[in-house]
């Protein structure tokens, strides 16, 4: 284990030579979170721990939860980290941001099936990271609404367990939200499925999966709404690792644009020949005029129709959290801006 | 560091104006500034400070077989160039090393007004025309590699086809390596003017050398309104070449950019062919396959810029991986706003033939055109067991089966190659892969 003062040194020490995305300078991989806003943001000294409503402050990690040489913004994170947090999962769990700059570290072990519901609220600027052990055979279910107008890291790291499960659904509405997923199948059988959307603002979501065991299942889906003034980017990679075998990966990304910027990067990394699926898809599902004219032959009008089609869209990506107030508002701006 | 005296030193030997200094220049200045790329794989033995950055032929540029020195006319013969140029081709270039060597074009084309020319050449006697085009569609300053490129650049070819004129057969251009530890820097500019039609076609050789030679070439081309041009490549330089090459086009009006690029040899490629939609209605094709058998990195892709209104392009890559061969497919599709109704659409398929051997994808969309339409697919699939024990029950050997799943994984690309050049890949390959996979 880990104390505070620990982190906090050897953060400090491997911030000067770490830099945010590893590979940030291809041309194709490049870097869509504008980290000199972060830099800004954990610059100041005043760090606050904001509130972690539901959860039990600890004062150590264990060893495995503390890599801050993956992103600079993790070495930021850690070298001035106020407060450690566990979790039991069996509240809902509501994460605000204080004055200054927040930082929060969360650790859960799910040791049972959980369903847990995540809500992420920053009006200053924040960095959090969420740590999940998923115990061999369990389930963990999270629902993740991220909404801020400042700028925001979140970090989800999660490792599986033999025949262990983790399902996420994320809702993005932010002004420079940066939602890193780093999910490791390290055990046979497990498996996730992590499926979100992106409305409105600016935010850059990453969803990197890798598979390192027999028989792993991954499927990413992310779906971006952009309107104009809008910068949305999706991107991740699914690595199926040399030592894996059978697996089954699949990545969505997909958007709809009404004029702002969607970016889309869904990448495959096959180190192994043992796949028994391995594909990834990006495309755009702006509704045709054939979708419009049938919905209006059944009754329909052309606004009612694509705001139905948005909302459902978005449903089927994010599930109940498109019913959060948040939600509904950003998709109700979408609805207008792809009516006019 | 290079020094510019080498750059001054190139120029001069070339009696070069001072506008293409002042690009070699620039571009040697942005060369020393620009980070080394950190991404690419491959690239670690390499060291400029190693090799040889211009080496002279010594053999002057000529327009007949017979004036060239005949160790210099044996290696073109042993390549069947000769023959080949008599039965199939419209015009011929040909690179040793450093310099063009040998341009020749059909007498009635010349009377047309095609013009085909080494490119230090061109540079001398066509220099408003050369100036408009040269280093203004690749730009020095995309990456470090290509800014050494305009630094050191020497040979090449410059292909200028008149408004309306069009080539039944193709051009060629043909890259020989002669020494290792070399480098070769050749540049290519093709321009097709208004309703011109032409197909260009590209090979590069280089003997098996104990030690590595670096390649780092560029190719431009211009496609004025409803032009035609199409661009194919079948890479097969040999196992210790590390390539680099910087190639883009630019179609205007309904003009249409049809781009085969294949890669078999070379121990590292770095290869992005890439489009710019520039006009209403322009439109391209980009077929790539690149083939990593054996412990080499192929790094290739395609990037298209959707610039204009109704424009279309459609990407297909087919990538091979086997006995520890690394494949990596490196996309960009950039549609801008007001490119009002583009329609683009990827299809990037990966066969791993063994448990040694890598398949990456990273394809790139940027859309910011709401009436635009964009799809991407991408599969890696493997042989299977089951592929192989039904081939080896119509009896096929191991090492057949695995050939025939490479030639029928890139069928649809073959397809678009000249029916020579299809052949002579088929058997490439078979020879290849019948050596045993895996």
């Amino acid at each position: 284990m880990l104390r505070l003062d620990d982190i906090r040194k050897r953060a400090a020490d491997v911030l000067p030579t770490t830099t945010y995305q590893p590979y940030g300078d291809s041309p194709t991989i490049r870097s869509y979170t504008r980290w000199e806003l972060f830099e800004d943001a954990f610059s100041g000294d005043a760090w606050d721990r904001g509130k972690v409503i539901g959860a039990v402050p600890v004062d150590a990690i264990p060893s495995f939860s503390f890599d801050p040489s993956r992103s600079r913004a993790l070495a930021h994170h850690f070298s001035k980290l106020p407060a450690i947090y566990t979790w039991d999962g069996s509240k809902e769990l509501l994460l605000e941001s204080g004055e200054g700059h927040t930082a929060q570290h969360i650790l859960f072990c799910v040791r049972n099936d959980a369903k847990i519901y995540i809500r992420d609220v920053s009006r200053n600027s924040k960095s959090a990271t969420l740590d999940i052990l998923v115990r061999p055979g369990v389930s963990a279910d999270i629902s993740l609404l991220v909404s801020g107008s400042a700028p925001q890291y979140l970090h989800i790291r999660v490792h599986l367990g033999r025949e262990s499960r983790f399902t996420s659904r994320l809702a993005v509405i932010g002004q420079d939200a940066h939602v890193h997923y780093e999910v490791f199948l390290n055990g046979e059988r497990a498996s996730t499925d992590i499926s979100g959307g992106s409305i409105g603002g600016r935010s850059d979501v990453v969803t990197d999966v890798f598979a390192g065991s027999k028989s792993n299942r991954a499927f990413v889906r992310h779906l971006i709404f952009s309107s104009p003034g809008d910068f949305l980017a999706h991107r991740g990679v699914i690595r199926v690792e040399r030592a894996s075998s059978g697996a089954e990966v699949d990545m969505d990304s997909a958007f709809l644009t009404t004029g702002g910027l969607a970016v889309s990067v869904p990448q495959l990394e096959i180190l192994t020949d043992d796949v028994v699926h391995a594909a990834h898809r990006s495309r755009d599902l702006s509704p045709d005029d054939e979708q419009v004219f049938y919905a209006q032959t059944r009754g329909l009008s052309s606004d009612a129709f694509l705001e139905l089609y948005v909302k459902e869209l978005l449903r089927s990506r994010v599930a109940s959290l498109a019913d959060a107030p948040e939600v509904q508002n950003a998709v109700k701006s979408f609805s207008e801006s792809i009516q006019r | 560091m290079i020094d510019a005296s080498i750059v001054r030193e190139i120029s001069e030997q070339h009696n070069e104006p001072e506008w293409m200094l002042k690009i070699r220049l620039n571009a040697l200045e942005l060369y020393n500034r620009l980070p080394e790329p950190r991404w690419l794989r491959g690239v670690e033995g390499l060291n400029l400070e190693d090799i040889i950055l211009y080496k002279d032929p010594g053999v002057r540029p000529v327009s007949s077989w017979d004036e060239l020195p005949e160790d210099v006319r044996r290696i073109y013969e042993r390549l069947n160039l000769p023959e080949y140029e008599k039965e199939y081709l419209a015009g011929l270039s040909t690179a040793l090393d450093s310099e063009t060597v040998y341009s020749n074009v059909m007498k009635p084309l010349r009377e047309k007004g095609v013009i085909l020319e080494p490119m230090h050449e061109a540079v001398l006697n066509h220099p408003e025309l050369v100036r408009r085009y040269f280093s203004r569609i690749f730009p020095p300053a995309e990456h470090r590699y290509s800014a050494l490129h305009y630094a050191l650049w020497s040979g090449g070819v410059f292909l200028y086809i008149p408004p309306g004129v069009k080539l039944d057969l193709p051009v060629e251009a043909f890259f020989y390596i002669s020494t290792e530890l070399e480098g070769q820097f050749e540049h290519s500019l093709i321009i097709a003017d208004r309703g011109a039609e032409v197909h260009f076609i590209e090979g590069c050789s280089a003997p098996l050398f104990r030690k590595f030679s670096f390649h780092d070439g560029a190719v431009e081309i211009y496609a004025h309104e409803g032009a035609y041009v199409k661009f194919t490549t079948v890479q097969n330089w040999s196992k210790n070449i590390i390539n680099f090459n910087n190639k883009r086009a630019i179609a205007e009006k309904n003009a249409f950019i049809e781009w085969v690029e294949g890669s078999i040899g070379a121990k590292t490629s770095i290869v992005y062919p890439s489009v710019v939609l520039r006009g209403e209605g322009a439109r391209t094709t980009m077929n790539v396959f690149s083939i990593a058998h054996g412990p080499y990195v192929k790094d290739g892709g395609a990037k298209i810029f959707h610039v204009a209104p109704n424009t279309r392009s459609t990407v297909v890559s087919k990538g091979i991986s086997a006995d520890g061969g690394v494949n990596i497919y490196r996309g960009l599709i950039r549609i801008n706003r007001g490119a009002k109704n583009a329609f683009s659409h990827v299809s990037c398929d990966s066969l791993l033939l063994d448990s040694e051997s890598e398949a990456s994808t990273y394809p790139h969309a940027q859309i910011d055109e709401p009436t635009a339409v964009f799809t991407h697919e991408a599969t890696t699939v493997r042989f299977s067991e089951d592929q192989l024990f039904y081939l080896q029950s119509r009896g096929l050997s191991e090492e057949e089966a695995k050939g025939l799943a490479v030639l029928g994984f890139i069928q649809d690309i073959l397809r678009g190659l000249p029916l020579e050049y299809a052949s002579v890949l088929r058997e490439v390959l078979n020879a290849d892969f019948s050596k045993g996979v895996g």
